[in-house]
């Protein structure tokens, strides 16, 4: 397998840690108090319960008297159900709470970047990957952060109150569970690394077997695979990644099975030194009572308890960084794409002046997909843009849109170019449906109106409606306007075929009201009835707008003031119907061969 | 705000837990039959050796230096337990590294083969059941843990089994009354399991907030939406989405929190201030007030009974964790014992014959109106029959009824049999179909050709039906050739492909099968006209000895057919060659001049 060059970034842990707290403090400020106070207060907490039995044991010890002792116990009993109705309220009411309020307002942030980010960069696979990953992983990571800090806040104190009363009972002691601690720490950092290395080599099979549990998994798929026979591949694929990932699992489990053997046995090493050392000093030595060995016995293994759980929470802490970086990185990135300070005006005319633009391919080349392209339209026009697949038609759209900046040449807007408007004033002067539109989740009238719908703009939802012939379905449905537009969440929703869901696309393009309507093959799933009416829709409603067709039916383009044939990226011909067609070259070619069924009718 | 549906009972009889339980063992069981053995042996040793070093070993300690033993004897003692703690982690290691994980790697494996087998099987109709689909999704969620953590279970059982009963001996020896304090979390179980159901409550709550969450979510990072997302205003619509369901969930966390926080409270009260304290104040009591108690069994006793209710709770705590895993397990079982109601038969299927449907009707499930209704046509064995008609007059739903996809009411025949009469996977596999919605895989383009296993000498196969398909040119050009793998989400040097040219790829497939029928639905929405025009001829070769059956709303593509269906309103309206329809001069014909006239040769 060929491994890309790692990644120098250098994290900055201390830093990002600082930015992140920040982050949290401005959006859930209690949480970081409470996520304090309970460190210190648990911190101290676990070292009540040593001192507890070390006073428990003195006293059976010293021989005092049961109901001083039995004193001493309902206290404890007491405080303990105090404390621990503390502790629910804050881990079974509070925490979860707050989390999920953090959650909220992080993806929120997370979101709005999103939005802002070059619709070119989820072309390149290994930004979209950091990029999705951000968006999934950013919000645990944090509350993970915020977590380990609590904890390790907590091990400080407790292992420091505890260490008091070690070194009250013996220095010895003290400085041996310290060695033993730092070299458990060591090796942990060790183990990480070694699974961390495990989780990258694995991480390829992962993702493959979740895209095969998505294709069994997700409905789009259910059909592809009933009336094909590619499920045996799918199984075979399952099982070859599979054995893969044994393979992997039986090389990576050797070293961290060598790795846990080192950590146990060293803690079992330092375990039965320890008791060696007390037994002696009580039996041969005779420095110190039987009621501070079972003491020291107690407070040692808490104390290796607690550094061990301390290592184990530095390194999440240390892996937890390396997520909070990505996300950092994500939401630091600025967009090239960068808006101008004027606000378009109603649209007079757009022109092209030698406009090349390319895609990213692999190895950093690019794939030239529009070169030395010059044209212009006025208001009031239509413009038909035709041309084979892979012609460059889309990229026009995009390119107008500005979802994209040309890598040459200029597009104008009422001549100035576009980098200089705001993208709102600019993307709401445009109207466009996709090839490759969506509908979203949410209700029909929200669809149309293209964000938040409120009652008020009801008239103008309806109209757009009928525009796109979409009204007398909307009738029909339970809920009207407010038909939940999937069935994913909601069994109360409507899944809407494929016509149907662009009439609603094209119903969102009317709602807008703009002065400028890009139709990029929006006729592609409808019948030749409601091509019609859509074609007469648009007519209709385009009046004395301005539309661009984007098409290879020539059928619905041919009625344009202008038509342009691409071809290769290049303005091949251009000019009304009857002149291409007395031009004769690609453009009749291409008309005949369509046309060529229905004029053996005449 | 929709009123949510009543919750459903989530309680299992005791012999259901029992089996649901057994169920999962036995799987694990004949994937890897030495694990559970290992995985005893293991918590056997493990859980004596914890005994001994923290009860025993301080209780020797103590006594030995009371009764004043060589201080030589205690250290023979403890290098011995030493020696013991070594074999154990020796023995841990070999389990939980070399092991385990490669036998629950198979078992994964094999659950998960079992799941996806039977996911292949069910119908159609299930996915787009919320319902169903909501469990089928957790059945297939449960398949990568669910085993591992029925291992734990039963690991801690064996382990807290163990430690019970030498620490109960132990307490036994030394002061039978200690024994009340120790039962005491027995008691509790009943909390124990409530707690359990009120956090399996609340997480259900929270898995529904979290769907809608995740949906917002995805608005915002998927390529296919990123248009839309700085076109619209929806962002600010996701937004607010998320928002209400960050606050619902936030609503179902206080409010279902509450009785899983008082469970938890009472538990924990009990175990820490009753059974602990209580015992030490026992103790206490019988050592300073009685003086029944020896100085150090006092000092070992207190420890003793924590551990024992500690382990008894924990055992308590155990046996509510295998309801969990047959609540769990439930799900996942009911998916795999279910039985298709789409079933084969066993005839084979005669070498030609035609497709028949008499009255046939299909309502699809909770819609209100038929979406086909009392269709007959015929199919026959060499005909080109097109199906026309607008979007929704259900073109779609007859094939997907014609291919088994769906069951309605009426027959279907092929070659005077009724089609349930053959195996459903052999019934299927007469037919090359592409589908309106077809998905392309992130498999080599070789791959998504044939569209299923690979046989000696597919390599020509491969290359001619790319070549018929007009894709040859481009595939050529690919680095790595009809292996390369489509997409790039798994490789970076994959390949991309145009709406058009995936389309080709798709149509390839139908080139590389021998076919009795071919169906195409909508299959040059994305093609270009010299496209189009090309692949109607090319396909029409091709399939000189098979049926062939195309949906289509561009009628020009009709017009060479043997027969036209025009369906109207989920019925077919009218039949006939292209020359009958337009003779009839009904609504076919009227469709048809009205496309024809924007072609501006025939006047409408």
């Amino acid at each position: 397998m060929k491994k890309s060059a790692e990644k120098s970034r250098k994290i900055p842990l201390w830093k990002n840690t600082r930015r992140l707290f920040a982050m949290v403090w401005k959006y859930t400020p209690s949480y970081v108090i409470c996520m304090v106070l309970e460190g210190v207060l648990w911190g101290i907490a676990n070292s009540l319960g040593i001192i507890y039995t070390q006073y428990l044991f003195d006293a059976i010890g010293n021989g005092e008297p049961f109901s001083q002792v039995a004193k001493i116990i309902v206290a404890y009993g007491i405080y303990l159900i105090f404390f621990n109705l503390l502790h629910t309220l804050y881990w079974n009411l509070y925490n979860s709470w707050i989390r999920k309020k953090l959650q909220t307002c992080l993806h929120e942030e997370l979101f709005r970047q999103a939005v802002r980010i070059d619709p070119e960069k989820y072309d390149d696979p290994e930004f979209y990957n950091d990029f999705v990953w951000a968006m999934d992983e950013a919000a645990p990571n944090v509350e993970g952060t915020v977590e380990a800090t609590g904890k390790i806040i907590n091990r400080i104190v407790a292992s420091l109150t505890l260490t008091a009363v070690l070194f009250g009972v013996d220095v010895w002691m003290a400085v041996l569970i310290f060695i033993l601690s730092a070299l458990r720490i060591v090796l942990s950092f060790w183990a990480n690394r070694v699974s961390l290395r495990y989780r990258e080599e694995m991480n390829p099979l992962w993702r493959k077997s979740d895209y095969i549990n998505r294709l069994f998994l997700l409905p789009d798929y259910a059909k592809d695979l009933r009336v094909s026979q590619v499920v045996p591949i799918l199984h075979k694929e399952f099982r070859e990644n599979s054995e893969q990932a044994e393979v992997l699992i039986r090389k990576h489990e050797r070293k961290i099975s060598v790795v846990w053997f080192m950590i146990n046995f060293l803690y079992a090493l330092g375990e039965c030194g320890l008791l060696i050392l007390m037994l002696y000093k009580a039996s041969v030595l005779k420095t110190i009572g039987l009621g501070s060995l079972a003491v020291a016995v107690n407070a040692c293994w808490k104390m290796v308890w607690l550094l061990r759980d301390f290592s184990d929470r530095i390194t999440k802490f240390h892996k937890h960084g390396i997520f909070v970086d990505k996300m950092f990185v994500f939401l630091d990135s600025v967009p090239t794409l960068r808006e101008g300070p004027e606000e378009a005006g109603a649209f007079e005319s757009l022109e092209f002046y030698d406009v090349s633009f390319s895609y990213p391919a692999k190895d950093g080349e690019r794939k030239e997909v529009l070169s030395g392209v010059s044209f212009s339209f006025r208001r009031g026009e239509k413009i038909a843009v035709v041309g084979y697949n892979g012609a460059g038609k889309t990229t026009l759209t995009k390119l107008i849109m500005r979802l994209y900046d040309p890598d040459g040449g200029q597009i104008l807007y009422n001549g100035r170019p576009l980098a200089d408007y705001t993208f709102d004033s600019l993307r709401n002067r445009m109207g466009a449906v996709f090839q490759d539109y969506r509908i979203f989740g949410a209700t029909l009238a929200e669809n149309v109106a293209g964000g938040v719908y409120h009652p008020s703009m009801e008239e103008s939802v309806r109209q757009a409606l009928r525009q796109s012939t979409f009204d007398e379905k909307a009738e029909v449905l339970k809920d009207g306007l407010d038909t939940l537009l999937t069935r994913e969440f909601d069994k109360n929703g409507t899944q809407l075929s494929g016509g149907e869901q662009q009439k609603v696309a094209l119903a969102r393009a009317f709602y807008r009201n703009s002065d400028l309507i890009i139709l990029d093959e929006p006729s592609s799933a409808l019948d030749p009835d409601a091509e019609y009416a859509l074609n007469r829709s648009v007519y209709d409603y385009a009046d004395a707008r301005t539309v661009v067709f984007i098409s290879h039916r020539l059928s619905t383009t041919r009625h344009a003031d202008r038509i342009y044939m691409f071809d290769s990226g290049k303005i091949a011909e251009q000019g009304t119907h009857e002149e291409l067609m007395a031009l004769d070259g690609k453009y009749a070619k291409m008309f005949r061969v369509q046309a060529e069924k229905y004029q053996r009718e005449s | 705000m929709k009123k949510r549906g009543k919750e459903k009972k989530q309680k299992l009889p005791f012999r259901k837990v029992w089996s649901n339980n057994l169920f999962l063992l036995k799987i694990i069981g004949k994937t890897a039959p030495m694990l559970l053995p290992y995985l005893t042996l293991t918590m056997i040793f493990g859980a004596a050796v914890e005994f001994f070093s923290s009860t025993y070993m301080l209780r020797f300690a103590i006594n030995g230096l009371q009764e004043g033993k060589e201080f030589s004897v205690i250290l023979i003692g403890i290098l011995l337990l030493f020696g013991l703690q070594t074999v154990n982690i020796v023995i841990s290691r070999l389990y939980y590294e070399l092991y385990s994980p490669v036998r629950m790697e198979r078992i994964t494996r094999r659950m998960k083969a079992q799941v996806y087998e039977k996911a292949a099987s069910i119908e159609l109709a299930r996915y787009e059941n919320p319902e169903y689909y909501d469990s089928f999704v957790k059945a297939i969620d449960e398949c990568s843990s669910r085993a591992w953590s029925i291992l734990t279970t039963f690991g801690d059982l064996v382990w807290f089994l163990v430690s019970y009963t030498a620490n109960f001996a132990f307490l036994v020896a030394l002061d039978p009354v200690l024994l009340l304090f120790a039962l005491v979390p027995l008691f509790a179980a009943p909390l124990k399991s409530k707690e359990n159901k009120a956090k399996y409550r609340r997480n259900m709550e929270l898995k529904e907030e979290g769907r809608r969450e995740n949906y917002s979510r995805r608005t915002f990072y998927l390529a296919d939406y990123a248009k839309e997302m700085r076109l619209t205003q929806m962002p600010e619509l996701m937004l607010r989405r998320f928002r209400e369901s960050g606050a619902r969930a936030r609503d179902i966390m206080r409010k279902s929190g509450v009785p899983v926080a008082v469970f938890w409270y009472i538990l924990k009260i009990l175990n820490d201030v009753v059974v602990s304290l209580g015992a030490a104040l026992y103790c206490v009591w019988r050592t300073l007030g009685v003086g029944a108690m020896g100085y150090g069994d006092c000092l070992v006793a207190v420890n003793a009974v924590e551990t024992v209710g500690w382990s008894l709770s924990r055992s308590v705590g155990i046996l509510t964790e295998f309801q969990e895993h047959a609540l769990y397990t439930e799900n996942l079982r009911n998916f795999l014992e279910y039985e298709p109601t789409l079933q084969g038969g066993e005839d084979s299927i005669p070498p030609t014959g035609d497709l028949v449907l008499q009255g046939v009707s299909f309502r699809y499930d909770g819609a209100e109106d038929y979406a086909l209704r009392d269709i007959s046509l015929r199919f026959g064995a060499k005909e080109k029959i097109a199906i026309v008609g607008h979007n929704g007059a259900g073109k779609s739903t007859l094939i997907k009824l014609l291919l088994r996809l769906y069951e309605g009411e009426g027959t279907v025949t092929y070659a005077d049999k009724e089609i349930s009469s053959f195996s459903v996977e052999e019934y299927r596999n007469m037919f090359s179909v592409v589908l309106q919605d077809f998905h392309l895989f992130s498999f080599p383009v070789a791959d998504n050709v044939l569209l299923r296993l690979r046989r000696e000498g597919d390599g020509e196969l491969v290359e001619d039906s790319l070549k018929k398909a007009g894709l040859w040119e481009k595939v050529s050009q690919f680095s790595q050739g009809t292996e390369t793998i489509i997409t790039r989400e798994f490789d970076k040097d994959g390949a991309v492909l145009s709406g058009g040219e995936a389309q080709k790829l798709a149509i390839a497939h139908v080139y590389s099968k021998q076919n009795r029928f071919v169906i195409l639905d909508e299959p040059s929405g994305a093609l270009d006209p010299l496209a189009e025009h090309e692949m109607y001829l090319r396909m029409a070769d091709a399939c000189k000895d098979c049926g062939m059956i195309f949906i289509s709303h561009r009628l020009s593509s009709a017009v060479s057919a043997d027969r036209i269906y025009l369906m109207e309103q989920g019925r077919v309206a009218e039949v006939g060659t292209h020359e009958e329809l337009m003779a009839q001069n009904g609504r076919y014909a009227e469709m048809f001049r009205r496309q024809a006239a924007n072609y501006g040769e025939v006047e409408a």
